[in-house]
């Protein structure tokens, strides 16, 4: 069918070839190369995209993606008339309600007429084959193992995460070295591990462990992956954790079931460092200051906070802000995945074709989004995790950088480490 | 020792939740005879109106509280009486079942057409200081949950009384139990059952407002799984008695409680049996409660006054009128067909195809709930069954997936056969909390387990070289949806499907012709969940692997019955209808830039035509045009043998009137 349907684009390309070139150059530039693509015409270039709008239980803000798309497109289109003469478009953005992931990944395919697919910011990526065996170049937020794990090894070569596309969840990687930096910063030597008993939630907590065995330095005295999705009381979880006097608490959960966790070692007086994971929501920590105060947040890319901002950071805030688009962790990702692939585009010149795309990218090696993430060396990057990570900490219910330099907001552990440094490069 | 009491201690807050919760079901089903699963959806209203006073305009709490609680919840409750509930009290109780579960879809999405959609983070506290923490001895609680205490101490000291020693008490009781005969006795049933809904309503609200600020985010889906856990708190009380919810909340929050202390971490006991925990014991209580096991449905000792429903559109046809729609409904198929293989892009076909798949799966509930029924809630989960089966099965033995699919079908109608045979004595409200309380297992100690669920990356289920292709997919499917229609009208026309009508008619009835109840709800279970197992096998080669929390999760289950009950659950165009409704809507409501909320309001109010029309909404419209098809041919005919009468009628005078120009002649003569 959708070769069927390339063919009808084709023909329909090839039928009107001088209309095509004649519309492209009084629109768009007399330097423009034909481009016989999907989703590609004399004067646009046409992505879609797919987020978890509505149904997602897990208290993510998945469709502000869509925001830094746009935002980043405004700001490509603005300031540089879009790429190669040609404007880029966000045309489609699919909600996937959560359920109904490969439906929508099949509508981006065979409905929207797409070149390249972004933001993917879901909840479930179970699409991700469709886009995989297509060939479809892909840029999103990679929190599932599709993207590229061990049980994915390499992850497919046209799926890109913002930061690269691995994720350790069963061996020991770069995926925990934070906790384990984080550890050894603060001094702890007791680590406590709480997850859900679902399989991603249990899994992340399975690899710090492995990762805090395998590095000296911190212990896991305690691991609880037991916790009902949705539950509330976190009381004998905490009293366990206090027994076995836990110095840093690990959740591996959604920001909601974490925010409850860190009311009830409030409660208790478990006073004691925790990691907030998919917690970088300013409105929500300051609503939580006096719970989340003292907790760290880890994140791959340059925090809004950072006194000296790279170029790429301050584009966003600014860009971001002219787009009318919320200021969110997602929609930092929907502009990462825009990024990339405007970067990706350019290298693979103005004739770009989807696989040149893929493999223009897959040759990036220090692709860094003009400061906004840390180096990603895209040759390796499907197979191996980054290990670079900048910290912010809660203080007065705002976030603070943390243990960086400035100019420099990362600080990078090489994947193949065989101990954690107490200094890690700082990186800008 | 002091470690256990410190477990204990810890508990009794969150038994407070629970019994909070619990006694809001106990409450509306002791006042209403309605096992309220909205009670969530309302909690949600108050607990959004609430939090829009306080958080966004900056209201203080006592008239943030008075706005929310003592206004908006009864006026809520108010309006659920007036205009649906005070119509079903003498429904039979998947009526009033489905009812609230298409409130509990449509509530919420009404109420964020004005709250909004966005994350509504902190949930402000009914407590002054948000923050303050309590200590006693070596414990401490916050300002709601001390809230939360007080409120459930006066809650059921001040319900019991008034439900035990105050005139209203009485009569909301009496209502429930009969209102005809209640109001025979001079008392305006109607007043009191306003009343009743008002109070229940108030309640929910103040659960609302007091549990919101335990979930850190305001979402109806928060409170549906407390909710949900709740359920075997309101069990242990035999939905009737108020003291003895808050006890069965207060034991769970404390078994909770000394479980996750003791159990050791990461064991299977701990990863199962913790997070199902209310659903073993809602199960378990279900079975073994004495309180339940002789528990006799609340129903209205003159309901046997009642009409007999009607019976299938389709049986009322004349023949001449029999062939003509099923010709027509033979050229629609062809139609439909026809625009599927060779107008649809690869979208809507895979659309399209998911709504014939799901069409397979909803003919389980035509099995259980139209021909035999029963309430099951827990069809999902033996789609899954299938579904797990079907990819277990490839990956790791190697079958040819058809095989597999097959293997998955006889597996999950054992499953079904199995779960039949504790839950023979229950029916009704207790039955389908049980099948809740199965899905819910299913889900909490199955789904985890690797062997199960897979892990991380979904199993690939291929599909065999001859399927690979969409259209061939499409066709196969359609075949196997036909295949299983075919099975359900012959099982419905047969001796099985006779046995289970009589039973659904009336169960000693049926034993006095010597049916056997026992044989026949067994078979009805199997069927079921054997064509529920089928159908999530088929879904999973379609989407190429077994994707459980997207497909087959409790709370899909739910909606599943909801949506079919709602569209016709006695016929298999119902299911097919259904099917179509649950694949189509929301990719045309998004293709047409329609909020999705309007597609969950629209099949929530959809449910409530259920009071109306039990047979189903497209029944009940097939049933009227039929009526006014037949109306009109009978006219016709009535009109053409007039025609043929006054022809046989105008004869005689035409035979006369040679006769009478034959007279002049005559006279003439």
């Amino acid at each position: 069918m959708r070769s069927r349907q390339v063919g009808r684009r084709v023909a329909a390309l090839v039928a009107v070839p001088l209309m095509v070139t004649l519309v492209g150059v009084s629109g768009a530039g007399a330097q423009q190369t034909p481009v016989n693509q999907p989703g590609v015409t004399a004067t646009q270039i046409r992505v879609g995209g797919v987020a978890t709008v509505t149904g997602d239980p897990t208290g993510n803000t998945d469709g502000t993606a869509f925001d830094g798309t746009n935002a980043y497109f405004d700001y490509v289109n603005s300031t540089q008339g879009g790429v190669c003469g040609r404007k880029l478009v966000l045309a489609s953005k699919r909600d996937d309600m959560l359920s109904n992931n490969r439906a929508q990944v099949q509508g981006l395919i065979s409905e929207d007429n797409v070149f390249a697919v972004l933001p993917v910011a879901t909840t479930l990526f179970t699409g991700s084959s469709l886009l995989a065996s297509n060939k479809i170049p892909t840029f999103g937020w990679d929190i599932q193992a599709d993207w590229g794990s061990e049980a994915n090894d390499p992850g497919p070569s046209n799926l890109f995460g913002a930061v690269g596309s691995f994720i350790n969840f069963s061996t020991p990687g770069p995926t925990a070295f934070p906790d384990l930096f984080l550890a050894r910063k603060l001094g702890v030597k007791r680590v406590g591990l709480v997850a859900y008993n679902v399989a991603q939630s249990a899994q992340a907590a399975d690899v710090v462990e492995a990762t805090f065995n395998k590095y000296p330095g911190a212990k896991v005295v305690f691991k609880d992956t037991s916790l009902p999705f949705g539950g509330v009381d976190y009381s004998a979880d905490v009293a366990r954790m206090v027994q076995d006097k836990v110095q840093l608490v690990i959740p591996s959960l959604d920001s909601n079931g974490a925010f409850l966790l860190a009311r009830e070692m409030r409660r208790q007086g478990l006073n004691v460092p925790m990691i907030l994971p998919n917690a970088y929501n300013q409105q929500r920590v300051a609503a939580n200051a006096q719970v989340a105060n003292g907790s760290y947040v880890f994140l791959q890319f340059a925090p809004f906070e950072t006194k000296s901002k790279p170029q790429g950071l301050q584009l966003y805030l600014t860009w971001i802000k002219k787009s009318g688009g919320q200021q969110t962790e997602n929609s930092v990702y929907g502009w990462l995945n825009a990024d990339l692939f405007v970067t990706g585009l350019k290298a693979a010149g103005c004739n770009f074709t989807r696989q040149k795309l893929v493999d223009a990218i897959n040759q990036l090696k220090s692709y860094n989004a003009m400061g906004f993430i840390p180096p990603v060396n895209w040759t390796t990057a499907h197979s191996q995790g980054n290990g670079c990570f900048a910290f912010v900490k809660v203080v007065n219910g705002k976030f603070q950088p943390v243990f960086t330099q400035p100019g420099k907001p990362f600080l990078c552990i090489p994947a193949g480490s065989t101990s954690i440094p107490a200094n890690p490069q700082a990186v800008g | 020792m002091t470690e256990l009491l410190g477990y204990v201690i810890r508990g009794i807050p969150y038994g407070c939740v629970f019994a909070l919760v619990a006694i809001g079901l106990v409450l509306t089903y002791k006042t209403s005879g309605v096992f309220n699963l909205a009670f969530a959806a309302q909690a949600y209203a108050s607990a959004a109106v609430y939090f829009q006073l306080r958080a966004n305009d900056g209201w203080s709490i006592i008239p943030a509280f008075l706005i929310a609680v003592i206004v908006v919840a009864p006026l809520l409750g108010l309006a659920l009486d007036r205009f649906l509930f005070r119509h079903l009290r003498t429904a039979p109780t998947v009526a009033k079942l489905v009812v609230s579960l298409g409130l509990l879809v449509a509530i919420p999405e009404i109420v964020n057409l004005w709250f909004g959609s966005g994350p509504a983070y902190g949930p402000p506290t009914i407590w002054p200081s948000e923050f303050a923490i309590y200590h006693f001895g070596s414990y401490a609680i916050d300002g709601n949950q001390a809230a939360t205490m007080i409120a459930t101490a006066v809650s059921v000291v001040g319900l019991t009384l008034l439900l035990r020693y105050s005139t209203i008490g009485l009569r909301m009781r009496a209502v429930v139990e009969s209102p005809r005969m209640t109001a025979l006795t001079g008392i305006n049933a109607d007043r009191v059952s306003g009343f009743a809904w008002m109070l229940s309503s108030l309640f929910a609200g103040l659960a609302g407002v007091l549990l919101a600020p335990l979930f850190d985010q305001l979402t109806v889906s928060s409170f549906t799984v407390l909710l949900v856990a709740a359920i075997a708190a309101a069990a242990f009380a035999r939905l009737t008695s108020i003291p003895l919810a808050l006890l069965g909340g207060l034991l769970l929050g404390i078994l909770q409680g000394i479980l996750a202390g003791y159990l050791p971490v990461n064991s299977v006991l701990a990863t199962g049996l913790r997070p199902s925990l209310p659903f073993v014991a809602l199960f378990l209580l279900l079975l073994f409660w004495p309180g339940l096991r002789q528990k006799r449905e609340l129903t209205d000792p003159l309901s046997g006054v009642d009409p007999p429903p009607p019976g299938l559109a389709a049986a009322l046809r004349s023949r001449g009128l029999t062939v003509t729609v099923r010709a027509l409904g033979v050229a629609v198929v062809l139609a439909g067909l026809g625009v599927a293989l060779f107008a649809l892009d690869s979208f809507w076909l895979l659309i399209v195809t998911e709504a014939v798949v799901f069409s397979v799966i909803f003919l389980s509930i035509t099995v259980i709930t139209g021909m035999a029924g029963q309430i099951s809630l827990c069809q999902a989960a033996f789609a899954a069954v299938g579904g797990f089966t079907t990819a277990e099965l490839v990956h790791n033995l190697g079958l040819p997936v058809l095989l597999t699919v097959a293997i998955g079908t006889v597996f999950a109608a054992i499953v079904g056969g199995l779960l039949a045979i504790p839950v023979l004595r229950l029916s009704g409200i207790y039955l389908a909390l049980a099948t809740l309380a199965f899905a819910l297992m299913f889900d909490s100690i199955f789904v985890p387990l690797k062997w199960v669920g897979g892990g991380l990356l979904p199993i690939n289920v291929p599909r065999p070289a001859f399927l690979a292709g969409d259209h061939a997919f499409f066709l196969f499917s359609v075949a196997v949806l036909v295949g299983v229609g075919v099975v359900v009208i012959l099982v419905r026309r047969g001796v099985s499907g006779k046995f289970l009508q009589a039973l659904h008619g009336s169960e000693t009835a049926s034993a006095s012709l010597g049916i056997n109840a026992t044989r026949a709800r067994v078979v009805a279970f199997a069927l079921s969940a054997g064509i529920a197992g089928l159908g999530g096998g088929l879904l999973a080669m379609l989407q190429s692997q077994t994707n459980y929390t997207g497909n087959f999760t409790p709370f899909a289950g739910l909606f599943w019955l909801v949506l079919v009950v709602t569209l016709g659950c006695q016929t298999v165009e119902g299911a097919i209808q259904a099917g179509l409704a649950f694949a189509l809507l929301p990719q045309l409501f998004q293709r047409f830039g329609i909020p999705l909320e309007y597609q969950y309001i629209l099949f929530g109010l959809g449910a409530l035509t259920y009071a109306r029309n039990p047979e189903g909404i497209l029944e009940a419209l097939k049933r009227k045009q039929l009526v006014a098809v037949q109306r009109a041919l009978d006219r016709r005919k009535r009109r053409a043998e007039r025609g043929a009468v006054h022809g046989r009628d105008a004869g005689p005078p035409t035979v006369p009137r040679p006769a009478a120009t034959a007279t002049p002649k005559k006279g003439g003569s």
